[in-house]
């Protein structure tokens, strides 16, 4: 399943980085893979503990690493790059993308450096990814959400995510729909997001809007299975709630 | 005649991209000051040392343009009226003004008046963000020593206010062409002081949410014709604002990749433009993938602008031309397409 090949990808590349770098703390924070609303597939891994001149010095290696990364998850990459932190000289994540028609248009010309602050490392036609189905996701939701808000939801981007520490889910950035809308369909909201966790070889055990702060508005919707440490952070909140979060369903 | 004023995210290869696009329509390129001194109050990626800003004058210089650098902080925190704070700015536009920086665009009054003492060499654009929507507020700015005046974007469709003030001043008046900003926008002046924050000197806050981005771009979704009742100025409609005395129109976009905005560029050069006219927005940038607003079905519509009295509430123009909005629906999936907003909602 998905799932579990993005949480071996990601201690695999969390241990080649630290065997090349040779330092005990770089981490690889998070992998995700992702589908945007443009069409944009690709994959992702936050890293902590390097700096722009490692990037520099590790160019070609950083590179074969994440473009490995993303290809064994079945997504090959026509872009793929470092990004900095906005304004700070720390490497942020290491990013692939199998680029929709108008990002390869974003993406291409000024000899490589598209934003002052991004690290191309590769730009090309890429190949026929084998991991799509994760655009079927996106639209799935979104549609579900526009039918249950009468208005053009948006889902402006959907991941599946491995931490750090085990957790892994499923997660939307989303706008246009509020929280009364959300609970009135608590069910079938719930319902759609296991199954399409099941199909990634996710069980949720905490399904959980979040809003954007001090508002009715949802900023995400996501299923997640929890590691021991991060369900007893959920359990506090049903004890005291955190503002901006509203679980929808939690395994007892 | 130079008339338009060009984003710039600040390194070298993108201010030649921006060049080759727009060649002798570009009377300026802006981009963002050292982040530690004043500030801005739109994010800019990468920052430029003094001699990239050298070489970059330079470059722009030899190609007939002007270079603006962007201080447009609405909120100083106080630090301009203290004599630590008026020395560090004071330093700082020494050395703007040593390379050769032919103007810099700043929101507070007291940087206009102090600038003009102390550093005549520098021409002054009033920021948009100063929100000058008024001949009063026009003619108090050209008092205290501004060359040009970004106005507010709330008047871009209000032809009667544009043309008193430019009656009312001498200056130079800029029109931003390409903000997607809701009208009349409750966030606007909050959004600002925020991003100034943000993008200012230390210390930054560490922001776990960006409220106002997040906030408008839902209303937007609830609302579609506030897409279409925003100050943007299409690029077939130029004509008519340079018809009333606007002298320079500006294309903003500074976080945008340099693709986005070379193709800005040339769309306003050309001044036509027949896609989805969110593509040409700057802060619209996330809805251009939901909403496909074509650009060609609002010809016509500014001859109902220059006279409409901005009552959206009883109007409804806006709200009726919104019918027109597509959505984006499956996204590269084989079900994929474009869906009247009428599928969707009650328009
Ligand atoms: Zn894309
Ligand atoms: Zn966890």
């Amino acid at each position: 399943m998905i799932t579990q090949e993005l949480l071996d990808a990601r201690s695999k590349l969390e241990e080649r980085l630290q065997k090349l770098t040779g330092g005990a703390g770089v981490f690889a924070s998070e992998s995700d893979i992702f589908a945007m609303s443009c069409g944009c597939i690709g994959a992702i891994s936050y890293i902590q503990g390097l700096q722009l001149e490692d990037v520099e010095v590790y160019h070609d290696e950083l590179k074969n690493l994440i473009e490995d990364f993303s290809r064994n998850l079945g997504i090959f990459p026509s872009v793929s790059y470092a990004q900095m932190k906005p304004g700070k000289f720390d490497l942020e994540r290491l990013q692939a993308h199998d680029l929709c028609d108008s990002c390869k248009k974003e993406y291409a010309g000024c000899g490589g450096k598209p934003w002052p602050d991004m690290i191309l490392f590769k730009m090309d036609e890429g190949g026929e990814s084998a991991f799509t189905d994760i655009l079927r996701f996106r639209s799935g939701l979104e549609e579900l959400l526009r039918v249950i808000s009468k208005r053009p939801a948006y889902v402006m981007q959907f991941n599946i995510f491995a931490r750090i520490c085990g957790c892994v889910g499923v997660t939307a950035v989303v706008r246009g729909i509020f929280g009364d809308e959300i609970q009135r369909n608590a069910e079938e909201i719930v319902e759609h997001l296991t199954r399409t966790s099941e199909e990634v070889g996710i069980e949720p055990t905490v399904v959980y809007t979040t809003f954007v702060h001090g508002t009715e508005a949802v900023a995400g919707i996501s299923a997640q299975a929890t590691c021991k440490a991060c369900r007893t952070t959920y359990e506090e909140y049903e004890v005291i709630p955190r503002p901006d979060l509203d679980i929808l369903y939690f395994e007892k | 005649m130079r008339w338009l004023s060009v984003a710039h995210p600040g390194h070298m290869e993108a201010l030649k991209e921006i060049v080759e696009a727009g060649g002798s329509n570009i009377y300026e390129v802006y981009t963002g000051g050292s982040p530690d001194c004043i500030g801005t109050a739109r994010s800019g990626l990468g920052t430029p040392t003094t001699e990239d800003i050298r070489e970059q004058v330079d470059y722009a210089h030899a190609n007939g343009i002007r270079m603006n650098i962007v201080l447009n902080s609405a909120c100083l925190g106080g630090r301009h009226l203290t004599r630590d704070g008026h020395n560090l700015y004071r330093w700082y536009l020494k050395i703007l003004n040593d390379v050769g920086v032919d103007a810099v665009t700043v929101a507070e009054p007291f940087l206009v008046e102090m600038i003009a003492k102390e550093f005549p060499d520098i021409a002054i654009t009033v920021s948009c963000i100063a929100f000058v929507a008024s001949p009063q507020k026009a003619i108090y700015y050209e008092e205290l020593g501004a060359d040009t005046i970004a106005l507010d974007i709330n008047i871009n469709k209000n032809f009667p206010v544009l043309e008193n003030i430019r009656d009312a001043v001498d200056c130079k008046l800029k029109l931003l062409v390409n903000e997607g900003c809701i009208f009349d926008c409750p966030f606007r002046y909050a959004h600002f002081n925020l991003l100034s924050h943000a993008n200012g000197p230390e210390p930054r806050p560490l922001l776990n949410y960006e409220y106002y981005q997040q906030r408008c771009a839902s209303m937007r979704v609830e609302h579609p014709e506030l897409l279409i009742s925003s100050g943007w100025i299409r690029p077939e409609d130029v004509k008519e604002y340079e018809a009333i005395g606007i002298d320079i129109f500006k294309i903003s976009g500074r976080i945008q990749s340099v693709n986005w905005i070379t193709n800005c560029v040339k769309a306003y050069t050309s001044r036509e433009y027949h896609g989805n006219l969110l593509e040409l927005l700057d802060s619209t940038r996330e809805l251009r993938r939901l909403f496909y607003l074509p650009n060609d079905a609002l010809e016509g519509a500014i001859e109902k602008w220059k006279t409409c009295d901005k009552n959206c509430y009883r109007c409804g123009y806006c709200k009726k031309l919104s019918s027109e909005i597509l959505v984006y629906s499956e996204r590269r999936t084989p079900d994929e397409t474009l869906k009247p907003l009428s599928d969707y909602m009650v328009v």
